[in-house]
């Protein structure tokens, strides 16, 4: 049997030879060869060449403890397939970008999210964590404007409290427990079931559950075009996989999930950024999958890897075509925009398959993976779940088919008198083959079924169901079309929960400036003065001259001292 | 503006087709397996016409009130936010 190569450090390693290469081609085609190479391994673990599946390898004895670095499943393996092919998808797409800086961090936390997929231990997955969190933020401060800075300082602040909660978490796990292993998390109400508490706190943070969300609704739209592509493929989605591995069947998730799917989507519906848009839907569209994930039946959990892979692909497919109407007109916001059809007629049919897909439209992916969830609410008997998730579904259709579309590419009386840059081929070449991989899953969900863990029972394309999702969305549209021009986009933001760490962390650090400063100044005075008289009484020749009021002052202490003193001897 | 209209026709056609559909095959239970209808609103056929209409409305409802309490100008942020 062949030796094991970990993907995540082959790619972490491998990706710091980047700056080493001079030559500006071999540089390139060895940026899409790593992550090639990634797939090539998975698809050899695949056919079983290191073992059979499920494996453990890269076992170290470390201190007391005995890490797993590798522990292989069918899980582990399907999130690392979507990882990895969008990773492709999304080096060709910046296959033209002249920088290391953006690369190397981008590599960098894909490496060490395949780390944390892989991961055996609950020490190895911290570690890994971590990482994923500090290379996201590089990767956002390659993007070098003040708006990217700014989000990436309160992006590693909230990644500093997730991550201390799950350290924290971890560490009281191990001491009840004595374990290290990664496994479901005993549940219940009470003190003892802290450690569990805590690290689902620590997995909340980076799966964007509000009110832990705004470092992504803020983060991402900050970053590069290409490099919002790979943090709107990672951190969410790898936080998706740990809860469903240890978080499964927890009734609190199924209305987290419910309500964050139709939380995303209001607050996407009324968005003006165009990526920030996008971000707000990853939050309506990882609710599906916290919600499948606390529904825990085996259709349920499939359900939620299954469009946690589906999300992937179509989620960055977007990502990309919105990267590329930024790069190519220099605007961000759906107001700017109009009337671009004649000139990015690609990017909208591009765009046109990635928003079927992430609505649910028959023969597009999200069909066949979202309905699976959906259903499932149906057999656990959830009604108020089903129709928050249909609800969620009809107003993601609303604002990703419908809304921007309408904004971005007709409306010819809004067209921005710009000179559009022409976008390179390989922008388009890495949008294309994820705009095949969404029709292909959808037309042969047999595919993606076959990789998940639990064997499936479903078939999306029974004609009731298709009928019920067409007719969904055909009504929908009547009301949409009615008031479509007084649901007009403007140049305003949009306040979210964020207003209160912005509001009063602003005014915590203006009371700490104006009123704390001063009050500290004061006690500087006060202190420095005393003990300069205090010098001046123990020694009158190297003293400078002070006032009568610290002359007593000091004389006090100096009595306060003795009488301490007289009391604590007594 | 004629493909407008026929987009238009066509658009008609195509919801009252899907209406006509949804009464022949008596919705949700076209299979066997399906058959069991799961809410009572199962039993409604073109159930999800109706719900996609005024769930439409719902939405579009909700969110414009959003939008109405929650939006501040582009310098809102501006004053406090001085980090970096």
């Amino acid at each position: 049997m062949a030796m094991w190569m970990h993907p995540g450090v082959l790619i972490i390693i491998g990706s710091l030879l980047l700056p080493v290469i001079r030559d500006k081609r071999l540089k390139k085609s060895y940026f899409i060869f790593l992550p090639v190479l990634s797939l090539v391994l998975l698809i050899l673990v695949s056919f079983n060449l290191f073992g059979d599946i499920p494996f453990t390898s890269w076992n170290i004895h470390f201190l007391d403890y005995d890490l797993v670095l590798c522990k292989v499943d069918r899980l582990s393996m399907i999130f690392a397939y979507a990882f990895t092919i969008v990773t492709i998808c999304a080096n060709i797409y910046s296959y033209h970008v002249k920088k290391d800086l953006e690369h190397i961090p981008a590599m960098l936390y894909f490496g060490s999210t395949l780390g944390m997929i892989f991961a055996g231990d609950l020490f190895t997955l911290f570690i890994f964590w971590e990482l994923m969190s500090l290379t996201a933020l590089f990767l956002i401060w390659s993007n070098k404007t003040q708006n990217a800075k700014r989000a990436g300082f309160r992006y590693i602040l909230w990644h500093i409290f997730g991550g201390v909660c799950l350290l924290g978490g971890i560490l009281l796990h191990l001491h009840n427990t004595g374990s290290i292993d990664i496994v479901k998390f005993p549940w219940g109400s009470g003190i003892e079931y802290l450690s569990s508490y805590l690290i689902l706190v620590g997995f909340m943070v980076n799966a964007a559950v509000p009110p832990f969300h705004t470092w992504l609704t803020d983060a991402y739209p900050a970053a590069t075009v290409t490099g919002a592509v790979y943090l709107s493929a990672f951190t969410t989605k790898s936080a998706v996989y740990i809860l469903i591995r240890c978080f499964s069947g927890i009734n609190v998730l199924i209305w987290i999930g419910a309500i964050m799917a139709i939380y995303g989507v209001l607050f996407a519906l009324i968005q003006n950024d165009i990526r920030k848009m996008l971000s707000y839907s990853i939050i309506s569209q990882i609710g599906y999958m916290i919600c499948g994930i606390g529904l825990g039946s085996n259709m349920a959990i499939n359900g939620s890897i299954a469009h946690a892979f589906c999300h992937i692909l179509y989620k960055s497919l977007l990502f990309m075509t919105a990267g590329e109407l930024i790069a190519s007109t220099g605007k961000t916001n759906l107001s700017d925009l109009g009337g671009l059809y004649k000139e990015k007629k690609a990017t909208f049919w591009i765009y046109m398959i990635g928003a079927l897909s992430i609505s649910g439209f028959p023969l597009f992916s999200g069909f066949v993976s979202k309905s699976m969830i959906i259903e499932s609410s149906a057999y656990l008997n959830q009604p108020f779940v089903w129709i928050l998730l249909e609800l969620a579904s009809i107003g993601t259709f609303l604002y990703i088919v419908l809304k921007v579309p309408r904004s971005i590419w007709f409306t010819k009386d809004k067209r921005p008198n710009i000179d559009m840059i022409r976008s390179p081929i390989n922008m388009y070449i890495g949008m294309g083959i994820l705009a095949a991989l969404c029709i292909i899953i959808g037309v042969y969900p047999n595919l993606l079924y076959n990789l998940l863990p639990y064997p499936v029972d479903f078939d999306p394309y029974r004609a009731s169901h298709i009928l019920s999702s067409v007719q969904l969305f055909l009504f929908a549209f009547i009301p949409f079309w009615f008031i479509r021009d007084r649901f007009k986009n403007e140049n305003k933001i949009i306040l979210d929960i964020d207003w209160f760490f912005k509001k009063i962390g602003g005014g915590f650090m203006t009371f700490c400036r104006s009123y704390l400063g001063s009050f500290r100044d004061s006690v500087n005075d006060s202190v420095s003065n005393t003990i300069a008289s205090l010098v001046y009484l123990i020694n009158f020749k190297d003293a400078k001259r002070v006032s009568v009021d610290y002359y007593l002052l000091s004389v006090i202490v100096l009595f306060l001292i003795f009488f301490i003193y007289y009391v604590m001897m007594l | 503006m004629i493909k407008h209209n026929l987009l238009l026709v066509l658009y008609i056609v195509s919801l009252i087709l899907s209406i006509l559909v949804g009464f022949l095959i008596g919705y949700r239970s076209i299979l066997p397996v399906m058959a069991e209808t799961h809410f009572i609103w199962d039993k409604i056929p073109n159930f999800s016409a109706l719900f996609g209409f005024f769930g439409s409305i719902v939405l579009l409802t909700v969110s414009m009130m959003l939008k109405m309490v929650l939006s501040r100008d582009e310098d809102y942020y501006d004053e406090s936010d001085d980090l970096g």
